[in-house]
């Protein structure tokens, strides 16, 4: 079995406040299930606790109260099983695109053929064969998030965390990322927790998004995208997807 | 390296002109040779010095011996403060308890310059060999230590948040997340300490070994040979830019420092 549900409950966390008096309550009491294969989008007001919350996915982070379970254990510290693609590419500026694509398998034991052939097959999926030997500074932004991509895909992990990997993205660009991830996600079924400030982004992409109130952040509203997938770009111009993205729009408006 | 389109004429002005005077000078006997000799005779006792068949001075043939028994101890003084300061630079840049165990300690020893060791280090470890070998190593385990720390400690929690999350362990995210990643600011150190090991071999020599070009240089005063002083000061000058370059094209060869790319996240 490759993986099972991601269940949270009554997830709270509070940082302590920079100005040392009370602490800051980012997460109160969350609560979310997310089916595995999903594809899901998390909105919400800047600062809401979306990232920390993903961090807390990822293992980087514990929540104070409360559980977030995978596969039925509880999440604690971090595993290949759950990838994360960061806001920022964070590729490791001293290694080539290839042996940054490389990077988790060889934490692993196995073939090194077999590894070298899994690099091929994904640097070919994001599109970025040609530039295997280029060093990260010397790409693009849309092309590092690619390389970013293609490193945890290479892992087959059971869950892909992302928090807004396509912000800093132009629209072309960000169009072609959507697309390859919708793709990939056809095809290798990760369950996908997608953050992101774009509402049509979300719908475009998910089953399911879930839109957080402000900080502290917990779950106000869990709308269900119905649109049949494949999907392409021309379901955004249809009326059901105006219709969604005003309900969406108007119940963020709501929270402020 | 060696970028000739970037070479400007310029560059070549002082140089030009300080040897013109030089020559000038010293041929029209404004200075007498016990002071300076002329470019001539500076660059036939060069080449006597090197390969001995002129005899022209009582060091002709001898760069060889001088030279390596030089290189030998930098190049142990220096090992054995990279080992020390790398190995306490990542540990304290690294870890809290380490940090604050080691590194007020070692700030307070870095106060006193290098030289002021030389006193001490005499009555500890007699003239010579030891001596040289102590001076080399502590002058340039600071910088080593110094950078290896603020390379390690500044490792972006992000990237070792990546490196974890691709499966890293304890060992292996050090082998491949941190030590790379302080690379740059580690080489900076690795490059400096290498610089104040000349400086300190020199100091060491000085004080009376019997081969090595600072011993040289001394031996030379003594018996009123200039030139023998400015050539060793060019050789020292010379093997220290080429240990440099060295030590860079060594960690360019092993993957460590990157041409051209930038360094995100460092
Ligand atoms: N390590 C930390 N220490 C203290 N406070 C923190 C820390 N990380 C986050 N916070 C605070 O928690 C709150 C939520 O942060 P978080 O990054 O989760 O927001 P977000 O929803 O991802 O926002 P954005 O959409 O702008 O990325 C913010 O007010 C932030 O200041
Ligand atoms: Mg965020």
């Amino acid at each position: 079995m490759k993986g099972t549900d991601i269940v949270i409950k009554g997830l709270s966390k509070s940082y302590n406040s920079v100005n040392g008096e009370d602490s800051l309550k980012v997460l109160d009491e969350v609560y979310l299930h997310i089916k595995q294969g999903e594809f899901v989008s998390i909105v919400g007001p800047s600062g809401c606790g979306k990232s920390t919350l993903l961090n807390i996915l990822a293992g980087f982070e514990s929540g104070d109260d409360g559980v977030a379970t995978c596969c039925r254990e509880k999440i604690e510290g971090v595993s290949t099983q759950r990838a994360v693609v960061f806001q920022s590419p964070v590729l490791f500026p001293w290694l080539s695109v290839r042996k940054n694509v490389l990077f988790g398998l060889k934490q692993k034991k196995m073939d090194d053929g077999v590894r070298q052939k899994l690099v091929d097959k994904y640097l070919d999926a994001v599109g970025i064969s040609d530039f295997e030997h280029y060093y990260p500074g010397q790409l693009s932004g849309g092309m590092q998030q690619r390389v970013a991509l293609a490193r945890v895909l290479v892992l087959d992990p059971n869950i892909l965390l992302m928090d807004e990997p396509f912000a800093s993205l132009d629209a072309q660009s960000r169009l072609s990322m959507q697309e390859l991830l919708l793709d990939l996600w056809n095809k290798q079924k990760p369950t996908v927790i997608f953050v992101t400030h774009d509402v049509e982004e979300a719908l475009f992409l998910s089953d399911k998004v879930f839109i957080m109130t402000e900080r502290p952040g917990r779950i106000k509203e869990e709308i269900d995208v119905t649109f049949k997938r494949p999907r392409n770009i021309s379901v955004i111009g249809t009326p059901e997807f105006s219709e969604l993205k005003k309900h969406v729009l108007s119940t963020l408006m709501s929270i402020y | 390296m060696l970028n000739l389109k970037k070479i400007n004429l310029l560059s070549f002005l002082i140089p030009v002109l300080v040897l013109t005077t030089w020559y000038i000078v010293t041929r029209e006997g404004m200075v007498p040779p016990y002071l300076l000799p002329s470019p001539s005779s500076l660059i036939l006792v060069s080449i006597d010095f090197a390969i001995g068949t002129l005899n022209i001075t009582p060091y002709s043939g001898t760069l060889l011996t001088h030279a390596s028994a030089s290189i030998t101890r930098v190049l142990s003084g220096f090992a054995l403060a990279t080992f020390l300061g790398l190995t306490l630079g990542f540990l304290t840049g690294r870890s809290m308890v380490a940090k604050h165990t080691f590194d007020p300690t070692v700030h307070l020893i870095r106060i006193i310059p290098g030289i002021g060791w030389l006193p001490i280090a005499i009555v500890w470890f007699g003239v010579g060999e030891t001596t040289t070998l102590f001076l080399i190593s502590l002058a340039a385990f600071f910088p080593i230590y110094v950078n290896a720390a603020q390379g390690a400690s500044s490792v972006s929690p992000l990237l070792i948040r990546a490196g974890k999350m691709l499966g890293a362990n304890k060992v292996s995210l050090y082998t491949t997340v941190i030590i790379p990643a302080a690379m740059p600011s580690t080489i900076a150190g690795l490059r400096l300490g290498l610089g104040v090991s000349w400086g300190f071999l020199v100091l060491g020599e000085l004080t009376g070994v019997a081969n090595g070009l600072g011993a040289l240089m001394m031996d030379a005063r003594m018996l009123g040979h200039v030139d023998i002083i400015l050539v060793s000061m060019i050789c020292i000058g010379i093997l220290g830019r080429v240990s440099d370059i060295l030590l860079i094209s060594f960690f360019k060869r092993s993957g460590l420092m990157i041409e051209g790319g930038n360094n995100e996240g460092n």
